[in-house]
């Protein structure tokens, strides 16, 4: 242990009689996009979804540090603009905040956007929280050419100011030992004065409050501009424990109004810029700035033509390269493994129960080994790559006129997109869109979305043993169906829809190590989670095959599998498996053929069918259980019986179109 | 009674309820060139239809139904503006039944006087699909204000008010779009995109439907540099 530098930090009066409980909280907060998660994970050791996109901190996280001795509990929040409370993350900062009163909020700031992010500093100030400056993301400032007088700002806003680049890991623990520095030596906050008229009315009403003692919380000060702002939380709060002071804010309000001719939020929401405007411009110097890369790219990007190639050609690239790879990959790990364990079905047929066991095992890990773990690995990686990069905003910036035909905007794009990792985060990352009719319309599409299972189903069947065109083509089509399901949902769901209003995000180089360890913990989960589940399963569905218990399964399906699809009798129990994960069409389909060559079983035609039916039919048990938690289980049933539809509908044409041409 | 002034009298008193609460009879005689009776005619035959509702002491409203109409009324006329505008915004100048605004310099685009009828034919088509009723309005609405989405890639312009729901003018606000605000157009999306804005050293993206809302005031334009 280092020795201790600092006096202990003094018991709180928060958990007295908890010893095990950590000993310091800290919150970070500020706007979307800013590094609140990279220092968060770099603080905690954990392993929070980092991304170039606003909003994709939805649920506040946790995690525990020990620095120097203290034992230091760390909460990131979601990130937000303000605290006007139009959005749940906005009410849920704000309460832990005020009501839970962490011993230092670390107020994470982007200072190549300083004015924007003094905004909610100068909100964070006016709660009186106990405040630490973390100044990130220096590096992009200064290639911007802005240059930050650390001394001047922390002079202009009285709280400490640490200049930081998270994702070098410069700065991080500065800001922990000045929040350390904060929690435990308790100081006055700072109060920021507003201009006259405003600031005349904010002390009149505070003085009122202090009065009245309505034992709230909340600072007296930060009530008084809530109240002229006409907070649709606190007016009724402070409604109910005195009415008069509501109604002598109602009447300041109404004079300011009266005198500026402008309503009081806005007058409020001016004037907290305006103090913004102002420390930005003492502390911040602007020097010419040179076009960059990232400059460039985005002229690239949003280019009338250039654009939709380039994003046609990031989505194309994507999968090219996860089958190239993948392939590749694949091809390797198959000749090792037969190497090793030739697999052979017709081994010790005597001891019935151990060739189960060991078939099944066998098949789960080679399958698990050369059709899921080659393909994962590349597309994770890509993906990440994608997501750090800043592009996704540009798309939904580019996509928006087009995304207006299914009742959403641009933005749904970023967790449709999403969707082709995997579709519980996509569906939580919803969150993001307005309404709850956009949340569910974009919910809907994503459920079709090819997420990373699906997209080796189409891999590991189609474009391993048919081609890779028909790999791309289902691809294709694919994202037809979508945009025709979600016009129909769009009709379907009665509402108007909102703007596009989006913060586009900065390019840049992705960090090679942001994108490693993101592959990683998504490639980790699967390798610790899943895995075990394809050896389960494989060996579970090989033993059901043996005994015959699958056959009345297949044979009830066997009217909508072989005659309507076309297909084996025995697809209608890859289908069934594939709800628990869609891996498992394919898991299966190597365990009751008991070798990894599927043209065993199958012909080409019937793969295609196969893979198209798989990727639409009914989205994974997790997705389900996604969308019931978020949306309540009558949408996730009607959602699921629109995709079977969909998926049977869409099968049977293809099946009869295809044997128009080709022979089965 | 033709189809074509009914049409024209609900457009009217959409226009002037932009300003006012009512449309006065006064007024709306005064912009058809009508009289009297056959406007109160006319306003009969248009609350019977729940287009409007009428009130003798206050003047005229429209209703959700009227809406609907108007909107898709001035959609049309939006369409035939594209190819036309010159044509009808000389015509709009001409048939003077309001106080005409002070001609603009000559290079700007017709610009939106907000009480000339040209205002409805080229921003209203789409802040219509929205319920007007339910619509704020912060900044000072003056005179010769331009759409944000009008403007050209590359101009700058000053915010004076943005209209919309409380929801959406409280969003904007928070992200720095307040009145008086400097700001300057990036980019435009194709076909009917978003527009991409600076503004206080962010890059935001606004939807068509939200920028057509925000009204600017444009620097004046500066003489070319001396070309022969
Ligand atoms: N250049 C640079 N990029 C950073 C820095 N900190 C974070 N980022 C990037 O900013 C983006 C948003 O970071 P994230 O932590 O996900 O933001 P959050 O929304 O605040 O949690 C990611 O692409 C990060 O790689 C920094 O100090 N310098």
């Amino acid at each position: 242990m280092p020795p201790h530098t600092q006096p202990p930090p003094k018991p709180t009066n928060k958990t007295p009689n908890n010893k095990h409980a950590p000993a310091l909280t800290f919150a970070l907060a500020g706007n979307a996009n800013v590094g609140k998660s990279v220092i968060f994970n770099q603080l905690t050791g954990s392993s929070q979804i980092i991304g170039n996109w606003p909003g994709k901190t939805i649920d506040r996280a946790e995690g525990t540090l020990n620095f120097e001795g203290h034992n230091i509990k760390i909460i990131d929040l979601p990130g937000i603009y303000s605290f006007s409370t139009f959005s749940m993350e906005e009410i849920v900062s704000r309460d832990y905040i005020a009501l839970e009163k962490p011993h230092a909020v670390i107020n994470v700031v982007d200072a190549s956007v300083l004015e924007r992010n003094l905004f909610f500093t100068l909100q964070l100030i006016e709660m009186h929280a106990p405040l630490v400056l973390c100044l990130n993301q220096v590096d992009v400032a200064k290639n911007k050419g802005m240059l930050i007088d650390k001394d001047k700002l922390q002079t202009a806003l009285g709280i400490p100011v640490i200049l930081a680049t998270a994702i070098r890991g410069e700065g991080i623990y500065d800001v922990v030992r000045e929040a350390v520095k904060v929690a435990t030596h308790k100081q006055n906050p700072p109060t920021l004065k507003y201009r006259q008229p405003i600031e005349e009315k904010i002390n009149q009403l505070q003085q009122l409050i202090t009065k009245e003692n309505l034992d709230l919380q909340y600072p007296p000060r930060w009530l008084a501009i809530k109240l002229l702002e006409g907070d649709s939380e606190i007016t009724p709060l402070i409604a109910n424990k005195s009415p008069p002071i509501v109604e002598t804010s109602k009447q300041i309000a109404a004079e300011l109004e009266h005198n500026c001719q402008e309503p009081c939020f806005s007058l409020i929401a001016s004037e907290r810029y305006a103090l913004a405007n102002q420390i930005t411009a003492t502390a911040l110097q602007q020097s010419e700035r040179t076009n960059t890369l990232s400059d460039k790219l985005e002229w690239l990007t949003t280019h009338k033509i250039w654009g939709y190639l380039t994003a046609i050609g990031v989505i194309a690239g994507l999968l090219l390269w996860t089958f190239f790879i993948g392939n590749t990959l694949s091809g390797i790990i198959t000749n090792v493994l037969n190497f090793i364990y030739p697999v052979d079905p017709t081994l010790t047929t005597e001891l019935p129960l151990l060739t189960i066991l060991l078939n099944g095992l066998w098949g789960g890990f080679s399958a698990g080994l050369t059709l899921i773990i080659p393909f994962v690995i590349p597309f994770y990686l890509l993906l990440a790559f994608i997501e750090d990069s800043g592009i996704l905003t540009r798309v939904a910036f580019m996509m928006d006129s087009a995304m207006h035909k299914m009742g959403l905007h641009g933005k749904a794009l970023i967790p449709i997109i999403l969707g082709y990792g995997c579709n519980v985060p996509a569906i939580q990352a919803c969150k993001i869109m307005e309404t709850r009719r956009e949340r569910l319309l974009a919910a809907f599409a994503i459920t079709f979305a090819p997420c990373s299972a699906r997209t080796l189903i189409l891999f590991g069947m189609v474009g391993l043993f048919v081609g890779i065109q028909w790999a791309l083509l289902l691809y294709v089509i694919d994202i037809a169906v979508i945009f025709a399901l979600g016009r129909i949902a769009m009709k379907a769901v009665p509402g108007k829809s909102t703007g596009l209003i989006m913060e586009l995000s900065n390019f840049k180089l992705p960090s090679l190590k942001v994108v490693l360890k993101q592959t990683w913990t998504r490639t980790k989960s699967i390798i610790y989670v899943v895995f075990p589940i394809y050896l389960v399963g494989s060996t579970l569905i090989q033993a059901a095959y043996a005994l015959n218990i699958l056959s009345p399964l297949s044979e009830a399906l066997a009217p909508l599998t072989v005659w309507w699809l076309g297909l084996p009798a025995f697809a209608g129990v890859l289908l069934i498996l594939g709800t628990i994960r869609k891996e498992f069409v394919l898991i299966g389909a190597v365990a009751i053929l008991s070798t990894t060559n599927l043209l065993v079983g199958f012909t080409p035609v019937q793969l295609v069918i196969l893979a198209l039916v798989a990727m639409l039919y009914l989205p994974c048990v997790s997705t389900i259980a996604i969308l019931g938690k978020e949306f309540g289980w009558k949408a996730a049933a009607i959602i699921s019986v629109a995709n079977i539809g969909a998926a049977l509908i869409i099968g049977g044409i293809a099946f009869r179109l295809i044997s128009l041409f080709v022979p089965v | 009674m033709t189809k074509k002034l009914t049409q024209d009298c609900i457009k009217t008193i959409y226009t002037l309820t932009k300003n006012e609460n009512y449309a006065s009879n006064e007024k709306i005689t005064q912009k058809l060139n009508l009289t009297t009776t056959n406007l109160t005619e006319i306003l009969q035959e248009l609350t019977q239809e729940g287009h409007i509702n009428y009130s003798p002491t206050n003047g005229s409203t429209l209703t959700q139904k009227g809406l609907r109409e108007a909107q898709k009324i001035t959609s049309n006329r939006y369409r035939l503006t594209k190819f036309l505008n010159h044509t009808i915004h000389n015509k709009n100048k001409n048939d003077k039944t309001q106080p005409q605004t002070p001609p603009q310099s000559s290079s700007n685009p017709p610009a939106c006087s907000n009480n000339s009828a040209n205002c409805v034919l080229s921003n209203c088509e789409n802040c219509l699909k929205q319920h007007p009723q339910g619509f704020e309005e912060i900044g000072k609405h003056n005179k010769n204000l331009t759409s944000l989405y009008e403007l050209k890639a590359g101009k700058t312009a000053k915010i004076s008010s943005i209209r919309g729901e409380r929801k959406i003018l409280q969003r904007l606000l928070d992200l720095g779009l307040t009145p008086g605000t400097q700001i300057k157009v990036a980019k435009i999306a194709p076909m009917g995109g978003p527009v991409e804005i600076l503004v206080r050293g962010s890059k935001l993206a606004l939807g068509q439907n939200i920028a057509i809302n925000i009204f600017v005031e444009t620097p004046k334009e500066t003489p070319p540099p001396n070309e022969v």
